[in-house]
């Protein structure tokens, strides 16, 4: 309640300076807009005035607070369109009754001028949960596609993923987990080469980092522009050196590390960041220090030259140099590199520590020359989400009712039974390839997909022999 | 036989490394480009285009060409005496790059045709050597690449390598099928996206590597169950193969030796830009640590001329590969950065062929195992579905294995030429069946 009302008041100050801006950029829509409404199924009515209307769209400017931003409603969501009559610039000047506040048009949205050529369409996409779980493929490129759709230039991810061990334990800096490294692959050809192809070249990704800590700690690193929130950490994958233990030859071990090392610097690479940052996240042995040189970031491998005005980054970890229970409660651990805002933003991985979306964009230098177009992103993402919970859910329900099905009585009532086995384990298999991205079966006390197929083929090979 | 095979590329190496290293210096004018990273690279500016230069120089005596980008260079000092200068602009001109055409023909001829043939696909879980990147499938594919760029040399086959390593007993398999029926026909290159372990000694033949900003090339040690490294006679072996193969690739061994077992590799540039290797820490570069194995990535890999360019797009691979005017030959394909051939169509169908029958094997076997036991405990006479059931699991195990021989020994654990009997042997069961 308190973050809504402090969001409403944010929008109203924004808002009114953007008037004023509005003013001096000669905004013509703001004169001559049309009183179009439509009515949602939820019943509220959004006035404003259509701007473009498709088979399943239609796209509105509406004004709120004052602020003015272009709103696309699905087709789905709408009951009727009026089309009303142009407005006087008179009527158009006299203070207007707000839109009931429909979730996507409650958003701030500071642009308050026509969009042109240099209206940058921004869309926000909020990576948030567990990485691999609910930080996963399928809605982030379902949400790149919908800000496709909106004809988007700007895409901002805000990363926040969960780091904890359960509902109740938080996880620490020095929790550290190398191998969701793996578990990116996926998700960094959507950054990688499906942006750029969909949007063309000058499309701007811009990463806004919240929590970064696993696996999430390396995508970000593909992209140019991030940005951290003050209260940011990015790291969680210190135990490169330490992951395989004391199993099999130090060799083969070595060559495990190498490869996975490589790989983590190739997105470092990428994304144009100094491949030792990566070396200092992910290897407890490593030790760098850091200097600023005519306002660049220099690290460098061992310990600080005071000399040179080094300072320590990461330490060897050993003896009494390892971190102390003292440290790695209050987060200053320094065996592996764990960045914060400060830090990120010395070495040259952050341009900036900005706390709002709105700071960001301001940041960004496009705080008046932007609209929103992410009305759909949240909902592609929590309906991923919820839907994760069901299939789950649905999942073991199904396994359950498959065990209490008995086979038994008459020959049909036999085969009658195996039907709505089969049945059942179909639609198992159905939701298991829905969301195999992000479930594992075995988890869920279930077989999985080929196992359930073997199950069927059994069943199937009975029915014949029952005669 | 054998030797004689092995070595004749190592003679015209040699040959041509000596031509090489007595040629080049009294052609080469001295331009100097001083890139941004405080490097000073001494050689000649063969063309330019667009603040792109195409640059050769030398390195440990062989001849080695680069294109260097204008967010490289801090700035260019050309040698007066050069002549070959005037002519660049004429050149560059002519060495705009043409697009890619939109079919699976060359629509000009004006450049020479090249096709990227995939050879694994790490994101979809489609990478293991020895399954999805086989010596038999690129040999299926060779008559379309034929057809589409010719065989007289002139059309290039870009090896996109994106693979995390896989079975052994493919490498000299694969090394062999790229050096005897691929290099005599295309100019055959490697891009690696990623080329670990068994794929890296896959493209260690390949004479002309780039690299994807991401890329990554080594971890190539050799290894079994729950991480035991080779050892002995047979990792001998395996060094000496890699040996063989660095002479094919023109690459100094120590490379991979350090890729192969933990041994320091460092090296050392000199005045003319020639690199020098050594497997101890006495280099000026050291490369690889003592107690740890080497994967090179894209910047090292330049910087010390293992690669020659970086690239992540098939328009920075032509400007790299020194080829302006090329033409793609291929369609554009949702989804894919470069034109899809016919060779490459083939090789996306048979790996997801080979996913598809790898996961349903048990399914298969299970379905065959099943209806043979049912129908030996039911009466003759209402065998024959149970026969057909079974013959139809059998048609798909021999299906797969046509697709991919390599399923004979990972699945089944026989050679090729044993699983035909084994085929063979369960017909006949089948047919007993239903007498």
């Amino acid at each position: 309640m308190m973050r809504r009302a402090r969001m409403a008041a944010a929008a109203f100050v924004l808002g009114a300076s953007l008037i004023a801006s509005a003013g001096s950029f000669g905004w013509a829509g703001g004169a001559y807009l049309s009183k179009d409404s439509v009515t949602l199924t939820s019943g509220r009515v959004i006035e404003g005035e259509i701007l473009e209307e498709t088979p399943t769209t239609v796209r509105m400017r509406v004004e709120l607070y004052g602020i003015v931003s272009e709103i696309t409603y699905d087709k789905r969501e709408i009951v009727s369109i009026n089309r009303g009559v142009e407005r006087t610039k008179e009527e158009s000047a006299a203070p207007q009754t707000p839109a009931t506040p429909a979730a996507p048009s409650a958003r701030p949205a500071p642009a308050a001028r026509t969009p042109d050529a240099n209206t940058k369409r921004v869309y926000v996409v909020n990576l948030s949960g567990k990485f691999g779980r609910e930080i996963t493929q399928t809605p982030m490129r379902d949400a790149v596609r919908d800000a496709h759709r909106q004809d988007a230039n700007v895409l901002i991810f805000v990363l926040d993923s969960e780091w904890r061990y359960n509902e109740l334990e938080e996880m620490n800096d020095d929790d550290a987990f190398f191998d969701q490294l793996f578990r990116a692959d996926p998700m960094f050809p959507i950054l990688r080469e499906e942006i750029p192809r969909l949007f063309g070249p000058d499309v701007k990704v811009v990463f806004w980092i919240k929590k970064a800590m696993g696996g999430a700690a390396f995508l970000p690193l593909v992209c140019k522009d991030i940005y951290f929130h003050p209260d940011a950490r990015m790291g969680g994958v210190g135990n490169l050196s330490t992951m395989f233990g004391s199993t099999g030859d130090e060799v083969v071990r070595q060559k495990q590390l190498s490869l996975r090392l490589a790989t983590a610097v190739g997105a470092a690479l990428e994304g144009g960041y100094d491949k030792q940052i990566v070396e200092a996240m992910t290897m407890v042995e490593k030790v760098f220090s850091y200097r600023i040189e005519g306002g660049r970031p220099v690290i460098v491998p061992g310990y600080p030259d005071p000399g040179r005005g080094d300072i320590l980054l990461t330490d060897d970890g050993q003896g009494e140099n390892r971190d102390t229970i003292e440290q790695l409660a209050r987060g200053l651990g320094n065996d592996t590199l764990t960045l914060n805002a400060d830090l990120a933003q010395k070495l040259g991985l952050s341009r900036g520590t900005v706390g709002t979306i709105d700071d960001l964009l301001f940041a960004m230098g496009m705080a008046r020359n932007h609209v929103r177009v992410d009305s759909q992103s949240d909902q592609i993402m929590s309906t991923w989400a919820r839907g994760l919970e069901r299939a789950e859910r649905d999942i073991r329900r199904l396994w359950e009712d498959y065990t209490q099905i008995q086979v038994a009585g008459e020959r049909k009532d036999r085969q009658r039974a195996r039907g709505r086995q089969i049945a059942v384990l179909e639609q198992i298999q159905g939701i298991i390839r829905r969301y195999k991205e992000s479930i594992v079966p075995q988890q869920l006390g279930v077989p999985d997909d080929r196992q359930i197929q073997i199950i069927i083929e059994n069943i199937r090979l009975e029915m014949l022999r029952d005669r | 036989m054998n030797l004689i095979r092995f070595i004749r590329p190592l003679v015209v190496g040699l040959t041509l490394a000596v031509v090489g290293l007595v040629a080049v210096p009294t052609a080469l004018a001295i331009d100097k480009i001083y890139l941004k990273d405080g490097t000073v690279l001494q050689g000649k500016i063969t063309e330019e285009l667009e603040g792109y230069y195409w640059f050769k120089y030398e390195i440990a005596g062989v001849e080695h060409e680069r294109v260097i980008g204008p967010d490289e260079i801090a700035r260019v000092e050309r040698d007066a005496r050069g002549p070959a200068n005037e002519a660049a602009p004429a050149k560059a001109e002519a060495a705009r790059p043409a697009a890619a055409t939109g079919t699976s023909r060359p629509r000009t001829t004006t450049g020479p045709r090249a096709v990227v043939l995939t050879l694994g696909d790490r994101v979809d879980n489609k990478d293991m050597v020895g399954m999805y990147m086989t010596a038999d499938s690129i040999r299926r594919v060779i008559p379309m690449l034929e057809e589409d760029i010719g065989s007289d040399g002139s059309g290039i086959l870009v090896l996109r390598i994106n693979s995390g390593g896989g079975a052994l007993l493919e490498v000299q398999k694969l090394s062999d099928i790229i050096e005897f029926e691929l290099k005599p026909k295309f100019r055959v290159v490697a891009w690696i996206d990623w080329a670990i372990s068994a794929a890296a000694m896959t493209s260690h033949c390949i004479e002309e590597i780039y690299f994807t900003t991401r890329g990554n090339y080594g971890a190539c040690t050799a290894w079994f169950g729950a991480l035991q490294g080779v050892q002995g006679r047979e990792l001998e072996e395996i060094l000496y193969m890699m040996e063989k193969i660095s002479a094919r690739g023109g690459y100094d061994p120590k490379i991979m030796r350090a890729m192969q077992i933990t041994t320091p590799l460092s090296c050392s540039i000199d005045e003319n830009g020639n690199v020098t290797w050594y497997e101890s820490e006495e280099g000026e570069f050291l490369v690889n640590e003592t107690d740890r194995v080497l994967t090179l990535t894209s910047d090292v890999a330049e910087r010390f001329g293992f690669s020659k360019g970086t690239a992540d797009t098939i328009e920075q691979l032509a400007r790299a590969m020194r080829v302006p005017e090329v033409t793609w030959v291929g369609e554009w394909v949702s989804g894919v950065d470069f034109p899809v051939s016919r060779a490459e169509v083939e090789m996306r169908r048979f790996r997801d062929r080979t996913k598809e029958d790898g996961e349903r094997f048990n399914e298969y076997a299970n379905r065959y195992t099943s209806a043979i036991a049912v129908a030996q405990s039911t009466p003759r006479e209402e065998r024959g579905r149970f026969v057909n059931r079974a013959r139809e699991a059998l048609g798909l195990m021999v299906r797969m294995v046509r697709n991919n021989p390599n399923f004979a020994l990972f699945n089944f654990g026989m050679l090729p030429k044993q699983f035909d009997e084994w085929v063979q042997e369960q017909e006949r069961l089948l047919r007993d069946l239903m007498r």
